[in-house]
């Protein structure tokens, strides 16, 4: 079937259009897509190219639609789906452990086209259905929950206050999640872009620490050149620094201190099962993660808009619809 | 002598019924037809509405709510009266300041609770026509000749068109000072900075002037029915006696404790609010629909909702008719989350097969 597609070309040129989806096959299911969110690796992909495995790509991993068919009848025609990113690859040692661990993961829109289309189609073990009643456009947001919450999960003890590097989605996340868990916890934010401090002030966290202030939590949602090295030094004696942002840049750190401190560093890529877990704690309470949701563009729109978005960024998440037909 | 259904009927001969605003057919996200806030209150005030549910076995002490609030309007507390919902002060006004033998001034179309309250005090209601969606201020400063009350929204509902503060300023020195200017700026929030009146200086020069706003709006209240007057000590302190004990409920004093507070959220939703707003107009705009421009948190547009209604609900989005609104024709669009309004410009793209804002060329794979 031919589909509506945002079409990443290989000169990195970003053009609506259309594409041939084969299928389903047996195993698999045609998702009309109702939202899919922009994450940040999306707009590294738009300007690099980087991690694309076919061309021209279709990105858009963060998805919810509508099962539109689905051959072998595993998940029944018209339920709303929330569809699993990870394309693992299932047999290498990480993947014994934990698919999160996997060696050669990859990733839906990345490997195979993903959701900035009409449709995609998905192996129906990548679809996690949601609760009646939840709206699509607060679920688009449970595939980055469940990133934040795996990452929260990586702490091994309570914190007493936490500081956030970074304030977009991801960033934006850790906090309704640490606030989730922890409601009395004092978060703290360091963010450059007005907007996204606000947004963060909006939902209670507090300003800006002074310059002497450590804590026993410091999560790097901002991946600037030298944000690990700052996240370091804001964490107290025994404290935690939790890397969630994807930085390429070397950064140099001082092995004694970390010794001498006893801090720990910690990384965290993708989820294991808190997918569905994610999808439960949207449904819970909506409300809590709808100011996160902050534009929304129609498929026709988002290439200008895209394109746009690293030097104009959002306050909060951008999700993306294809126009009604 | 009539009965008593036939006495009220008579009565109320001229008194429209208030049609609220839709539900939505989907997700309640999707109600657009009431102009209220999509993200609702600050997470500190539903907090302290948790908290205050335990107390509801007493009656309301308005104390504290009140010099919050006049605090944060950098306001003497004698200068402000809470309301419940800033209707009540429509009928504290007509029931001080209109009765038989009077007369009120409105825009066409108006705000329908000032004619409602001014037509249930028996008064008669003197009609100017708007212009191009915004108050016709030289006209109705000469209606106000002989007349008690001057009823101003402004940024106005249903259209959402400000009057400019130095043509206000205008306007109240023309009114005779025996007439009440109420100056309703129940979405003054959601305008441009330089269209927000000088209101200490206004209340200052003016005795006759009475500003009457709502906590539904940007303060996402609507549920608790709050709003609140200023004006001059004697005037707040002869309305206050008019006004029925109690009326604002201790759940919504505790969400003004607490609201006074979340500035940072209510600027939040206001910049979304206006930000969905331009994106709305300029689809209208690239589409060639009529509309007024809004400084409110709704567009009201020429729009056909027999024809476009059916395609919204589909989406699961409802707006308010023009015709409830004394604009047949209309329709008064609410600016709801992001969300909503993608799928209420895709509705519009659809229905009008215009495409969409972008033409990147299509490109085949």
């Amino acid at each position: 079937m031919k589909t509506d597609a945002l079409l990443l070309g290989q000169d990195l040129r970003l053009t609506l259009g259309s594409r041939d989806l084969a299928g389903p096959a047996p195993g698999q299911a045609t998702v009309r897509v109702a939202w899919a969110g922009v994450c940040g690796s999306d707009l590294h992909v738009l300007s690099t190219g980087a991690w694309v495995a076919y061309w021209p790509a279709t990105l858009g991993h963060e998805v919810v639609g509508v099962v539109q068919e689905c051959p072998g009848g595993e998940v029944a025609a018209g339920t709303t789906v929330v569809v699993d990113s990870r394309l693992p690859c299932g047999h290498c040692d990480g993947c014994l452990v934990a698919a999160s661990l996997c060696q050669q993961m990859s990733w839906l829109g990345e490997a195979v086209p993903g959701g900035f289309a009409r449709h995609l189609v998905v192996p129906v073990t990548s679809l996690v259905p949601c609760p009646e009643g939840l709206e699509a456009a607060i679920a688009v947001l449970a595939e980055p929950l469940a990133v934040a919450m795996h990452a929260v999960s990586r702490l091994s003890r309570p914190p007493r206050a936490a500081l956030l590097l970074g304030y977009g989605p991801v960033g934006a996340l850790a906090h309704a999640e640490l606030g989730r868990r922890w409601p009395a916890l004092p978060i703290f934010v360091q963010e450059p872009a007005p907007e996204r401090l606000q947004l963060a002030l909006a939902l209670g966290a507090g300003p800006e620490p002074a310059a002497e202030a450590r804590f026993d939590l410091v999560v790097d949602a901002a991946g600037y050149p030298q944000s690990l090295a700052h996240a370091c030094t804001r964490a107290a004696n025994g404290g935690t620094v939790l890397i969630v942002a994807l930085s390429a840049h070397p950064v140099a750190v001082v092995p004694a201190e970390m010794v001498e401190r006893t801090l720990t560093i910690a990384g965290s890529v993708g989820f294991d099962n808190e997918l569905h877990e994610a999808v439960q704690v949207l449904a819970a309470d909506p409300d809590r993660y709808r100011p996160l949701v902050s534009e929304a563009v129609l498929l026709e729109e988002a290439p200008g808009r895209l394109a746009s978005l690293a030097s104009t960024p959002s306050a909060g998440k951008v999700v993306v619809r294809p126009w009604q037909e | 002598m009539a009965g008593v259904t036939e006495q009220a009927a008579q009565r109320l001969a001229h008194v429209p019924a208030y049609s609220p605003g839709r539900p939505s057919p989907g997700p309640m996200a999707g109600k657009l037809s009431s102009n209220e806030a999509p993200l609702g209150p600050s997470p500190a005030v539903r907090t302290a509405l948790a908290a205050a549910s335990g107390t509801v076995n007493r009656y309301p002490d308005q104390g504290r709510a009140l010099a919050a609030l006049a605090t944060y309007l950098d306001m003497p507390t004698e200068q402000v009266i809470l309301t419940n919902g800033s209707d009540e002060l429509c009928y504290l006004v007509a029931t001080v300041f209109l009765g038989p033998g009077r007369a009120a001034v409105v825009g066409q179309p108006c705000y329908q609770i000032d004619a409602t309250a001014s037509v249930l005090s028996g008064a008669t209601v003197r009609a100017v026509p708007l212009r191009a969606g915004g108050h016709d201020l030289e006209a109705m400063a000469k209606a106000c000749i002989g007349a008690s009350v001057a009823w101003l929204p402004s940024p106005h509902n249903p259209t959402g068109v400000a009057c400019h503060p130095l043509e206000l300023e205008h306007f109240v020195a023309q009114v005779p000072e025996d007439c009440l200017v109420v100056l309703d700026e129940a979405y003054r929030a959601f305008a441009d900075a330089e269209l927000r009146p000088d209101i200490g200086r206004l209340l200052q020069r003016h005795p006759n002037v009475l500003v009457q706003r709502t906590l539904s709006k940007d303060w996402a209240l609507a549920g608790l029915r709050t709003g609140y007057g200023l004006a001059s000590r004697p005037l707040v302190q002869l309305l206050s006696r008019a006004r029925p004990p109690f009326s604002v409920n201790s759940l919504a004093l505790a969400a003004i404790e607490a609201g006074v507070a979340s500035e940072q959220w209510r600027a939040m939703s206001v910049a979304r609010v206006r930000q969905e707003r331009a994106r709305l107009e300029d689809a209208l705009t690239m589409l060639e629909i009529e509309h007024f421009p809004s400084q409110a948190n709704f567009v009201t547009a020429r729009l056909d909702l027999d024809g476009f209604g059916p395609a919204l609900a589909a989406g699961g989005i409802v707006v308010r008719s023009g015709a409830d609104l004394g604009l047949p024709g209309w329709a008064r669009i609410s600016i709801g989350w992001a969300p909503q309004m993608a799928v209420l410009r895709s509705t519009l793209y659809s229905r009008l097969g215009a495409g969409a804002t972008t033409d990147p060329g299509r490109t085949e794979t």
